[in-house]
């Protein structure tokens, strides 16, 4: 389990900081977080902060656990096949090569060649099989569902949610941290909102389109995000 | 999983030899093996061999050096805008450990050429232990400079971008094979103070290009003389290196690790 013992602040430069969260925060095994946001309001930052990234500001000797961070971006070279960058990463490809038939990524096109759906696939199964090789207490996924058609959407939030099997290569011990604006959200634990300089925990909402709806249900003004 | 870092040399491998590696060895195995027929059929076996041993070294002292800068640049910008940096960071790949692992597969284009330009020499001009010795200096030298400047062009690469990186450490690298020379003929010839200064804080990496000993079939440099040479390049190398590492470190954020 990932545990965030004191408060933190965070940003790139101390002259500038981006967000503050306050309090403890722990990651149970299994779980998931939902992290939503504005645009610029720090999610990334804190996830980047909380996986070792950036150094936090102030109270970063309180993060204790591994972790594994996806960017929003992630290029491989696009001469890659599938096939090839899974043996390129990985001792034991298949496992990580299975899971990538199973979300329906052709295997012998280049990476370069993939539809950004696809290409977005391929990093999502690097990151959870890493996450998994490593023994992750943390896996955090920076807007993992951007450019994933529908079905792939409800596939990942059911694995990710545990309301469905996933492919062996993902990894049931590691909490995961969702960030994403709108979309199908896995079942979750907690929301966290990061909005005004702030890091607000929320406790699970029924529904999550969006994270205009998911601010509102925090009780934040949207009057706040806008300015 | 493989060492943590294998997975970054890899990916890194994967860029650096896409097909132009390919085409430049075979390139360089053409114009070595037929270069001698463009030149007269009176001219004597030891002109062919010349002949061969210079091609031979321009590919390993310009041709693949350009290459190996393009793609080192293109691979320390590839870290920083592609996020591989901040990806291998999060899984505790520390940031020395990114940059040398990254640079890699861009040196082993380098010693290739380098390699070879020695082999070319040796079977052209036959075996000796003088040849071995010149050869082994060719190689040293040739590594300690290039793995300096590729790692120069990658840190110029990880900050700036691709292209721009690219730019900067060709200039860097022509200017220290060539230019500087140009500069020291023009420092003799006007006695100028400036110049001088100006020269004597230049890059001298034409010290470590050995092609002409290799060419006029010279021999081994004595030890001494090779010794004040290699240790003012490995000097000129840490400098060149830890710049390179600033400025990755800069470009890709590396704030932590």
């Amino acid at each position: 389990m990932l545990v965030v013992r004191k408060s933190l602040i965070m940003g790139r430069s101390p002259a500038t900081p981006v967000i503050e969260s306050s309090g403890a925060i722990d990651f149970p095994e299994g779980g998931v977080t939902l992290l939503v946001g504005n645009n610029g309001g720090g999610k990334s930052t804190f996830l980047q902060t909380i996986c070792g990234i950036l150094p936090a500001l102030e109270g970063g000797d309180g993060i204790d656990g591994a972790a594994v961070y996806l960017p929003e971006e992630l290029n491989f070279p696009p001469t890659l096949k599938g096939r090839q960058l899974m043996s390129a990463l990985f001792r034991s490809p298949d496992s990580a090569t299975e899971a990538l038939l199973l979300l329906g990524v052709p295997l012998d096109t280049a990476f370069g060649k993939l539809s950004k759906g696809n290409r977005q696939k391929v990093r999502i199964v690097v990151t959870e099989a890493f996450g998994a090789l490593k023994r992750a207490d943390l896996i955090c996924h920076d807007e993992p569902m951007s450019g994933l058609d529908l079905i792939t959407r409800k596939l990942l939030a059911g694995i990710w949610g545990g309301t469905r099997e996933g492919p062996i290569v993902f990894s049931k011990r590691a909490h995961r941290i969702i960030a994403m604006h709108a979309g199908v959200p896995p079942r979750h634990q907690r929301v966290l909102v990061a909005v005004g300089g702030k890091l607000r925990v929320i406790p699970p909402i029924a529904i999550c389109d969006s994270w205009m709806e998911a601010t509102v249900s925090s009780g934040v003004d949207p009057k706040e995000m806008i300015s | 999983m493989k060492n943590t870092a294998w997975p970054l040399f890899w990916l890194s491998w994967s860029r650096a030899v896409d097909g132009s590696f390919e085409v430049l060895l075979i390139a360089a195995t053409a114009i070595v093996t037929y270069a001698p027929w463009a030149l007269s059929e009176a001219l004597d076996p030891t002109s062919w061999a010349m002949s061969r041993v210079q091609a031979a070294c321009i590919f390993a002292w310009v041709a693949a050096p350009t290459l190996a800068i393009g793609k080192a640049a293109t691979i320390g910008s590839v870290e920083r805008e592609g996020g591989l940096g901040s990806f291998f960071s999060g899984m505790g790949v520390p940031c020395r450990t990114r940059f040398l692992w990254a640079a890699l597969p861009s040196l082993i284009i380098s010693a290739v050429f380098l390699v070879g330009a020695a082999l070319v020499y040796e079977s052209s001009f036959g075996w000796t232990v003088g040849r071995t010795l010149l050869s082994l200096q060719f190689i040293a030298a040739g590594v300690v400079v290039q793995l300096a400047i590729i790692l120069l062009a990658m840190g110029a690469g990880a900050a700036f971008s691709a292209s721009g990186g690219t730019v900067m450490t060709l200039l860097v690298w022509f200017y220290g094979l060539y230019g500087v020379q140009l500069l020291g003929l023009m420092q003799a010839g006007a006695n100028s103070w400036a110049l001088g200064s100006v020269w004597v804080f230049s890059p001298q990496l034409w010290l470590g290009d050995l092609t002409r000993r290799m060419v006029f079939d010279w021999g081994g440099m004595p030890w001494s003389q090779f010794a004040g040479i290699f240790s003012y390049l490995v000097l000129w190398g840490a400098i060149a290196s830890l710049g390179g590492y600033a400025l990755y470190r800069k470009g890709t954020g590396a704030f932590y690790r």
